[in-house]
């Protein structure tokens, strides 16, 4: 085998390779060298290994990440490593958790004082042992007793509260509805920025996003109601989306109603539409997109979703959408119509 | 006109790489992989890779058979897998400028089902590949990335530890990711590629 140590010039060219940012002469050598260098090569497979991971783990400087991306598109191995690694960080993190106590306990200094402890509360005679096993049954038996008369005291202290303490029930309502929606906020925020920053995974986060907006307007409902508030008031405003999620599904009457229009914020710059499809669509079934007149040229699976239903999600920039009516047409492997929905856009 | 390898060609191929036939295999297994390594970057997709390195080691292997004289196969290689993969793109266009993305795109990302699915596999790909308790080590403390500064030092101990130069530690963990990896992907079912949305005027004239 060929020794030969990468320099920190080497890592710089092996990353611009990997970014596919080399110029074609230059490409065209390193290429050559991967060849010839057989230490090189795996420092170069092993380079893009790292790469995949941090991008996984999210530690990409913003600038690296962006050109990560843009070669993602155009290398489709690169995609599946991304989805590998996903699954493999997973493990290892199930991995040290696991070994992680076990190791404590073998190996760090703390077993040593445990061992010491252990010692001291040898029983040398019988009469320690039996002593011992006393004070430990008249221990438990007082614990008991500590926790019922604990038990009964907060009873009595509800019922105090129920009666005439609805001030502080309010405000402790009220605070835990509060931390509630800004953890919801929170999520929902990371949520739009990953579907928005990210080009795999986004159905999963997409359905995730409309639980999360769900899950925080119904928070908003509440803490509107304990204020005796109407919901929409100021003070239940919602903070501005960049991302702005939009399910079409023809047999829910409430969903029908509530996506035929949408209002688009300054903000929203992507739209996460999932579309419905009819029963006679089984899973798998590759389906085929046109929004406006303009196709996606790739097959869709058809999915199930949690009630059974089929479904796909296209995401599309709010810049390719028209102001007003748009139509979003499935179309099968045929290329016969499966469905077709429109909705409106609205600034 | 297809050249089909014959165990004589493949065996005069062996005996180029090296005289001595463990690591003339050896040597083998390393340039097939620069080859697939090669044409991922390129873009090719898996499935193809595997046929088109094939396809470069027959060419390479029927130039030897025909006693063409070859000074270094690595350097002679890279041309005919360049070679291979510029006629295999020019006839598949849409496979080698592959699709996907810009900001409007057809998602289909992996399920929940899928990355279960997943998750599945890399389990049964750990017994099947009957990974030692030292590989599976390996992995975790080679490529725990959320270990950040730290992981330079846990990959130095490493290679202390098992008494290999970091080198050839590196070498040692990056055929067991790709083991693993090659088969959590031949495990899973193939998810659907998302693709660049483009205007199709044809369709919007008829419109």
């Amino acid at each position: 085998m060929t020794e030969t140590k990468t320099t920190k010039t080497d890592q710089g060219e092996i990353k611009r390779y990997l970014f596919g940012e080399l110029p074609q002469t230059d490409r065209e050598m390193f290429e050559e060298r991967l060849f010839l260098d057989e230490d090189f090569f795996f420092a170069v497979a092993a380079a893009e290994d790292d790469l995949v991971d941090r991008y996984v783990a999210g530690s990409m400087p913003r600038i690296e990440s962006d050109l990560f991306e843009r070669r993602l598109e155009t290398v489709p191995t690169r995609r599946e490593k991304v989805r590998n690694a996903r699954v493999i960080s997973e493990f290892i993190r199930d991995e040290k958790a696991l070994y992680a106590p076990r190791q404590t306990a073998e190996t760090s200094p703390a077993s040593g004082l445990r061992a010491s402890f252990r010692e001291w509360f040898a029983f040398r005679t019988s009469t320690f042992a039996y002593a011992f096993a006393g004070m430990s049954a008249i221990l438990v038996v007082s614990t008991f007793a500590l926790f019922w008369s604990n038990s009964r005291l907060r009873d009595e202290n509800a019922r105090l509260y129920s009666s005439g303490g609805d001030a502080a029930e309010w405000r402790t309502r009220e605070q835990k509805l509060s931390e509630d929606l800004n953890e919801a906020k929170k999520r929902e925020a990371d949520l739009a920025t990953r579907i928005d920053s990210e080009s795999e995974v986004k159905e999963d986060l997409t359905s995730d996003l409309v639980n999360e907006r769900e899950t925080r307007r119904q928070l908003e409902i509440e803490i509107a109601k304990l204020h005796k508030l109407p919901p929409n008031s100021s003070e239940t405003k919602t903070s501005k989306q960049s991302v702005q999620t939009l399910s079409l599904d023809n047999s829910s009457p409430q969903s029908q109603e509530l996506s035929t229009t949408v209002q688009l914020g300054d903000a929203v710059k992507q739209m996460a539409i999932i579309v419905k499809l009819p029963d006679s669509v089984s899973q798998n079934d590759q389906m085929t997109v046109a929004i406006n007149g303009r196709q996606i040229p790739g097959k869709i699976s058809a999915r199930t979703d949690a009630k059974g239903g089929k479904r796909i999600t296209v995401s599309i920039a709010v810049g390719d959408l028209k102001a007003g009516a748009n139509k979003i047409t499935v179309l099968n492997k045929a290329g016969v119509e499966v469905t077709t929905y429109s909705f409106s856009t609205e600034k | 006109m297809k050249f089909t390898l014959s165990a004589g060609s493949f065996e005069k191929l062996l005996a180029r790489l090296d005289p001595d036939a463990t690591e003339a295999g050896r040597k083998y297994e390393v340039l097939r992989l620069k080859i697939e390594k090669f044409l991922h970057w390129q873009g090719c997709r898996e499935s193809h890779a595997e046929n088109l390195a094939d396809t470069t080691l027959d060419r390479i292997a029927s130039k030897i058979d025909g006693g063409e004289v070859i000074e270094n196969i690595n350097a002679y290689a890279v041309t005919v897998a360049r070679f291979v993969w510029f006629e295999f793109s020019r006839k598949n266009k849409e496979d080698a400028t592959d699709d996907f993305s810009g900001n409007t795109e057809a998602v289909d990302g992996e399920s929940h089902d899928e990355s279960d699915e997943r998750i599945g596999c890399l389990r049964k790909c750990l017994v099947h590949l009957d990974l030692t308790d030292d590989d599976r080590k390996m992995i975790v403390e080679y490529y725990d990335v959320e270990a950040g500064e730290k992981l330079k030092q846990t990959r130095r101990k490493l290679a202390e530890s098992l008494g290999v130069e970091q080198n050839a530690l590196r070498v040692r963990a990056f055929r067991l990711r790709a083991r693993l990896e090659d088969c959590i992907t031949k495990c899973v079912t193939p998810v659907i590629k998302t693709h660049e949305i483009v205007t199709n005027k044809q369709e919007a004239e008829r419109r």
